[in-house]
């Protein structure tokens, strides 16, 4: 796995203005490097939901945080490989919702992970937060996330990246 | 400031869904304000119609509004009840402009998967009776053509209603030049050809000398895609001559890949004239697609009926059509009454949505939904009229003698009547049939002697409520449950 790989810029421009100049084997080597690096991308997401999903049900504000770090993951993995775009930036965050044209339900994710990623900064930074003031509960977040993660399953692995078993 | 942009927002997005007068909470979150407006039941489609709310009047993503489930007890008044009202009415006349939007979202599909063989390339005449579903199957070929980009023309029947003119078969023929889209170099022939037809009273076999140069025509189109044209309740065209529409048509578009798709109603077309060869015969010219789920598959009729109802009330922001139901038996007295046609059961449903409003109830009940079927008959007395003007009278009379021998004779909603092609008492029960005012419950027993097949009926709902008798009118398998032979075999004959 290449560190430096993210660094070098959008894979998928870095193909496009030199395909005139890289063999098929050079390109498929980047496709080859972009793909594991999704695929990673997505089991982090994963891997915040299982730990969401096993965390006690009075532990609110872990729950709701990493039930919005998985979906926020996951949705970083189907930019990645739709535009080849990346970002670490805070800024990144603010597009959590921006699924691709095709995207089932796209709607709803749009305006779900909104609402996720307010009460993410609730349960985070403020003290006097309640559960009773989230704007969905924890359950419901679950279920969401749930659902986005399978329908990112299905959007990835159509268009080619190996991911273990659908959640 | 802020609220007054989210009041926006709310006021728009109750505009866009149809959803009025919903309720809402403002929750502070941090330094934010987040308006969290009440339905029944969220969809991909409240989303959206929400976040483009949200992009038309707040575009640097200050404000944020989302949407919760809230029940409430009298579910019949809500803003989502109401909007199912307005979606069950424009349901029920289905034209070419209908559901522009969102057709494929509410659309359901019929259960014999007619819609595969819609979309073929082939002649189709769909039949079933008044609401049966016809016009919305041509419809699903229409909309999925239309999206796809290729060439249609729909023709409203209804226009033609009542002439008995020759030139109407012309006219059919200037509409379908007018409807369809010929390529820029063909315009000036397709003016010409018009112009011709139109300028004098045109009889048949003068149109005929015109098929050479329409088959011309319509290949400057076909050559690239085939072309369906969707004929819509054919049988309120003449019935004398039907075929003879057909047949002009045929000769146009046949081996020149342009389709006829049409409806109607089966026992009031006349699709060939075997003695005159006039016409297209079915099924060698044209296939017929019967859509017709009645009393003697009540189960799949009402798992149908369900699906229809639970599409539109989805549409309006409900779970499912049970949600406005006070009981599981609604939904089974709602296809007994309506004895398995879709309109009539939409039809229905609105009316007893509004006697449940009226009544001050929170559901539906089946005591609304009896009420409203015993009110329905005029409507079908209406369409006798419309569809069968010529027969009316003769129809009515017989009517009116199965009443009479059911209701106050043999007390019972049901009967048998022999199976016999030749008899005008049978062909007229089967018009009857078509106009929803009998409805069947078996196509075929045999109760006495082998040789001799009966067909097994049973009087429209609202024939016998509303009169004395009704209450001591015995009441055919009002569960719609599958029906026995040995109850079946106990009915009695009439002998019309």
């Amino acid at each position: 796995m290449n560190k430096d790989f993210l660094k070098a810029g959008n894979h998928k421009k870095i193909i496009s203005n030199y395909s005139s100049i890289l063999d098929p084997i050079e390109i498929e080597k980047i496709i080859s490097e972009a793909k594991s690096h999704t695929r990673l991308m997505y089991e982090l997401g994963l891997d915040h939901y299982c730990f969401a999903k096993k965390a006690q049900k009075k532990q609110w504000r872990q729950r709701v945080s990493r039930l919005y770090y998985a979906g926020y993951n996951v949705s970083k993995a189907i930019r990645f490989e739709c535009d080849g775009s990346f970002s670490t930036e805070v800024k990144d965050h603010s597009k959590v919702g921006d699924l691709p044209e095709n995207f089932p339900d796209k709607a709803t994710f749009l305006n779900e992970f909104k609402n996720l990623r307010e009460d993410r900064n609730s349960a985070d930074y403020d003290h006097l937060a309640r559960k009773a003031d989230l704007l969905k509960k924890p359950e419901e977040y679950e279920a969401l996330v749930l659902s986005f993660l399978r329908h990112a399953h299905d959007h990835l692995a159509n268009r080619g990246t190996i991911l273990g078993a659908k959640p | 400031m802020r609220t007054e942009t989210l009041d926006r927002i709310k006021t728009a997005f109750e505009e866009r869904t149809g959803l009025l007068g919903l309720t809402h909470q403002d929750v502070i979150k941090g330094e934010k304000t987040v308006r969290v407006i009440n339905v029944a039941h969220i969809t991909d489609r409240l989303y959206d119609a929400l976040n483009e709310c949200l992009k038309e009047f707040d575009s640097e993503g200050n404000f944020h509004a989302t949407l919760k489930v809230k029940s409430q007890d009298s579910i019949v008044n809500s803003a989502e009840a109401k909007l199912l009202l307005k979606v069950l009415s424009e349901s029920q006349n289905i034209n070419q402009h209908s559901f522009e939007l969102d057709f494929f979202d509410r659309y359901t599909r019929s259960v014999s998967g007619a819609e595969n063989q819609i979309i073929s390339s082939a002649n189709h005449i769909v039949t079933g009776r008044r609401g049966a579903g016809k016009s919305m199957l041509l419809l699903y070929s229409f909309k999925s053509r239309q999206r796809d980009g290729l060439p249609n023309a729909w023709i409203d029947m209804q226009a033609y209603s009542g002439r008995e003119d020759e030139q109407a078969i012309a006219d059919v023929i200037i509409e379908l030049l007018h409807e369809i889209d010929f390529p820029a170099d063909s315009i000036g022939d397709v003016l010409v050809i018009r112009h011709k037809i139109e300028s004098e009273n045109m009889l048949v076999k003068d149109l005929r000398k015109y098929v050479p140069k329409l088959r011309r025509l319509f290949a400057t189109i076909s050559r690239k895609n085939d072309i369906f044209i969707f004929l819509d309740d054919l049988h309120v065209f003449n019935r004398k001559m039907q075929n003879v529409l057909l047949d002009v048509l045929y000769s146009i578009f046949r081996g020149n890949k342009v389709y006829v798709k049409a409806s109607a109603i089966e026992t009031l077309l006349n699709a060939y004239n075997s003695t005159t060869q006039v016409g297209m015969q079915i099924p060698q010219d044209v296939q017929r697609l019967g859509l017709d789920y009645n009393l003697t598959m009540p189960d799949k009729a009402a798992a149908h009926i369900e699906s229809i109802l639970d599409s539109h009330a989805r549409y309006a922001a409900l779970p499912s059509i049970r949600r406005l139901s006070s009981s599981a038996d609604v939904l089974p007295r709602l296809t007994w009454v309506s004895a398995g046609v879709p309109r009539d059961a939409i039809n229905l449903f609105s009316q007893s949505m509004l006697k449940a409003i009226a009544g001050g109830k929170n559901r539906v009940t089946v005591s609304n939904v009896n009420m409203a079927a015993s009110e329905n008959l005029s409507i079908k007395l209406k369409d006798l009229q419309s569809d069968a003007s010529s027969e009316a009278e003769a129809l009515n009379i017989r009517l009116e003698e199965i009443r009479k021998f059911c209701i106050i004779d043999q007390r019972s909603n049901a009967f048998l009547i022999e199976i016999n092609q030749n008899s005008e008492s049978f062909k007229e029960i089967l018009q009857l049939v078509q106009l929803r005012l009998l409805h069947v419950i078996s196509e075929g027993i045999t109760p006495k002697e082998a040789g001799t097949k009966f067909m097994a009926l049973m009087l429209d709902y609202g024939l016998y409520t509303g009169v004395r008798a009704a209450a001591s009118v015995e009441l055919f398998n009002k569960d719609t449950t599958s029906v026995s032979a040995k109850d079946l075999r106990k009915l009695k004959i009439f002998k019309g």
